[in-house]
């Protein structure tokens, strides 16, 4: 009775945790780390320059506003992550709980130097881009480990330095960092306090990246890659669509 | 009368320009390349285009969707990943982000907020504008002098680096 009651609370957190598979919400897909849009629970959430804006999707061909969360300083991206939004910021990564989806709560911030940030997460791990460029004044060119067990008091784990990261995925075990002219570089991050360095692709340039079931998705300026990986953590390409 | 419209003509001067001095300088900045809204609000699909300047991307069922900055939305057939078809092409102006729930992909349009009906890419469907859902571009990005956005000529869909004489906006 005890496994079945274990194995019923285990289906229901996990459909929890999926969000879109719930039925009366609407299903959706999958974006970069670079996204400024995401949809969860039947809400889509949108960044733009200084605000978090809040919509109503339920009926899908007609959104309705809901709520707009100021925030003080520029946005660049947002990602969904277990009942919450990580809004990577110039100021630092914002911690939004959506748990009452038409009135996303601030729930804390991790604040750093002025850059550019887009950010992902998984399990206790969030990672953080932060990138010098033209848009993004001052700044350094580093990829932050975060831990964020708690999620009230974000903490910084490890930085390694990068050269213009701009995306990143997890596929698994490993992470792909996007660094724009320079190409990408794959991480082993077995270990998030001390990740290894295992390929850099130097031959195409990288900005946005979707890893799913196991294939790779890039786009960068000469066109869009498509690469499989495996546990074995080798890439291998699939097909390219290149640029005219 | 001759004095009358001299006087005229300085006070007009001095009103537009409060700060400077009567000389003109000519400096490097940036200066707002205007679309209308007339033609930005032309959202459209057809065959599929080259891939030129390729930005975000967006992956939903077998679909792969890619985003040619500021001009709209390539949609792929991804079901064999080593062979990705091309399926049409959606003309959305100024547009940089997407996401899509069920059948309805969200775009930005410029400022407008777009839900358009993707059921068949070919042939899509806008069904709900949202106007001014995004805040009006009033600077570049680059730090700078530029010269003062004027709403009444469009929206803001590039800047020209280029010699402004006299630029009032700088940030």
């Amino acid at each position: 009775m005890k496994k079945i009651l274990a194995i019923l609370l285990l289906s229901i957190s996990i459909y929890a945790c999926k969000g879109d598979a719930v039925s009366v919400s609407p299903t959706s897909g999958t974006g970069g780390s670079t996204a400024r849009f995401t949809i969860a629970n039947g809400y889509l959430y949108i960044v733009d320059n200084q605000s978090l804006k809040t919509y109503n999707i339920q009926n899908t061909s007609n959104p309705i506003f809901v709520k707009k969360s100021s925030l003080n300083t520029v946005v660049e991206s947002i990602f969904p992550f277990n009942e919450h939004l990580l809004v990577g910021t110039q100021n630092g990564m914002y911690i939004f709980n959506i748990s009452s989806p038409e009135n996303p709560q601030f729930v804390s911030v991790y604040s750093h130097i002025v850059s550019c940030d887009p950010v992902v997460a998984e399990g206790n791990y969030a990672y953080v881009t932060l990138r010098n460029g033209t848009n993004c004044n001052r700044g350094q060119n580093v990829l932050d480990v975060i831990d964020i067990k708690d999620l009230k008091t974000p903490k910084l784990l490890n930085s390694y330095p990068m050269q213009s990261p701009h995306g990143l995925g997890i596929g698994g075990n490993l992470l792909f960092v996007t660094e724009g002219d320079y190409g990408m570089k794959v991480f082993d991050r077995t270990n998030p306090a001390a990740l290894k360095q295992l390929s850099y692709f130097q031959d195409f340039a990288a900005v946005d990246v979707i890893p799913q079931d196991n294939v790779l998705i890039i786009t960068g300026k000469d066109g869009l890659y498509q690469y499989s990986y495996n546990e074995q953590k080798e890439l291998k390409l699939l097909s390219k669509i290149g640029v005219e | 009368m001759k004095k009358l419209l001299l006087l005229a003509a300085i006070i007009g001067i001095n009103a537009c320009n409060p700060d400077s001095s009567m000389t003109t300088e000519t400096v490097k900045g940036y200066r707002p390349v205007y679309a209308s809204y007339e033609t930005l609000r032309k959202v459209s699909s057809g065959s599929p285009q080259k891939l030129r300047k390729p930005g975000k991307i967006y992956t939903k069922d077998k679909y792969l969707y890619i985003n040619e900055i500021g001009q709209g939305i390539h949609v792929f057939d991804n079901s064999d990943k080593t062979k990705p078809k091309a399926i049409a092409f959606i003309s959305i102006p100024a547009n940089q982000d997407i996401s899509i729930a069920d059948n309805i992909l969200y775009a930005d349009n410029a400022d407008d907020l777009v839900a358009i009906d993707i059921t068949n890419p070919l042939a899509i469907k806008v069904v709900k504008r949202i106007e001014k859902a995004f805040p009006y571009p009033s600077h570049p990005k680059q730090n700078g002098k530029f010269e003062c956005v004027d709403p009444s000529k469009g929206y803001v869909i590039d800047w020209q680096y280029t010699d402004l004489v006299n630029p009032k906006c700088s940030r």
